[in-house]
């Protein structure tokens, strides 16, 4: 029999605080034999091998990989091993049955303070677009100041994109950070 | 001192009381898990981000990592030290008044 390493890139999009969605689709892809290898935005790369009970969490962890060591040492004595990450993101996975009995984020108030540093993030995101309003907003520029038309209307096009994205994910970060905090009362 | 002391949660008291030694963070995790006979089981991503907020407060604080050691050993401050003793005085005031009330009630229903 050949040894064949089969491999899949798969494109799936799945926003912040879908994260729950994207944890199951990882368990499901593991239970089918493909076990995670790599993450991009929106994008997965998995690698074929025997079907197995996975649970996968995400972290958001500002620092760089190198001082990370303690870290990803901790989550492997208690049984979870970090696949990969990209930017702050960081993917780890367990056996099932570890997971059960010790899961990644043990209380609501941990996983609030993991979606206030994701805030932290969108927040200096929005100071680029906030430099945009200032532009647009007052109208203070015209078509005139930019070199064509279609360079004013493409800058236009993105500032209007990425302010609703950005506005968007900022309410919904908010609206799970309420609901964990439900949690924790309940806790 | 003059900082005025939060209310700690319960995560961040037993990984306080855990570090009357000092541990690395696997260490406090089974610490934890013996103190409370099995009920507290903190995750690593509880346990690491408690960790991450309190060396910022000054709270504990990691020992020097010799060559190829992966794991960091940390140990607790004086005003780590400090905020457990004003959580205790806290959580005994807690208690004396939660007792004090509850005889009140039950004296209240004999009469």
């Amino acid at each position: 029999m050949s040894k064949k390493h089969k491999i899949k890139t798969v494109f799936k999009f799945f926003l912040v605080w879908q994260e729950g969605a994207e944890s199951a689709w990882l368990h499901q892809q593991s239970a089918k034999g493909w076990h995670l290898q790599k993450v991009w935005p929106f994008v997965y790369r998995f690698e074929k091998g025997e079907p197995r009970d996975l649970v996968y969490r995400l972290d958001f962890q500002t620092e760089t990989e190198n001082s990370l060591t303690d870290y990803f040492q901790l989550c492997a004595d208690a049984g979870w091993k970090h696949v990969c990450g990209f930017s702050s993101w960081r993917y780890f996975c367990a056996d099932a049955d570890i997971a059960s009995s010790a899961e990644f984020f043990s209380d609501a108030r941990s996983q609030i303070a993991k979606y206030r540093r994701v805030l932290g993030i969108l927040a200096l995101l929005a100071l680029p677009i906030l430099y945009l309003s200032l532009i647009f907003i007052p109208s203070t520029v015209s078509e005139d100041d930019f070199s064509t038309p279609a360079l004013y209307m493409a800058v236009k096009f993105l500032y209007v994109i990425l302010t609703g994205l950005l506005v968007y994910s900022g309410i919904a970060i908010v609206l799970k950070i309420r609901k964990l905090k439900h949690q924790d009362c309940k806790q | 001192m003059s900082e005025k002391a939060e209310i700690l949660s319960e995560a961040s008291t037993f990984i306080l009381l855990a570090l009357a030694e000092p541990l690395h963070g696997y260490g406090i995790i089974k610490k934890v898990e013996q103190m409370s006979d099995g009920r507290v089981r903190l995750g690593p991503g509880t346990l690491y981000g408690a960790l991450t907020k309190m060396v910022k407060r000054g709270w504990i604080n990691p020992l020097p990592v010799e060559n190829g050691e992966r794991r960091k050993v940390y140990e607790l401050t004086a005003l780590g030290h400090e905020q457990l003793q004003s959580e205790m005085a806290r959580l005994t005031a807690l208690v004396s008044y939660g007792e004090a009330a509850l005889l009140a009630w039950q004296q209240g229903r004999l009469s």
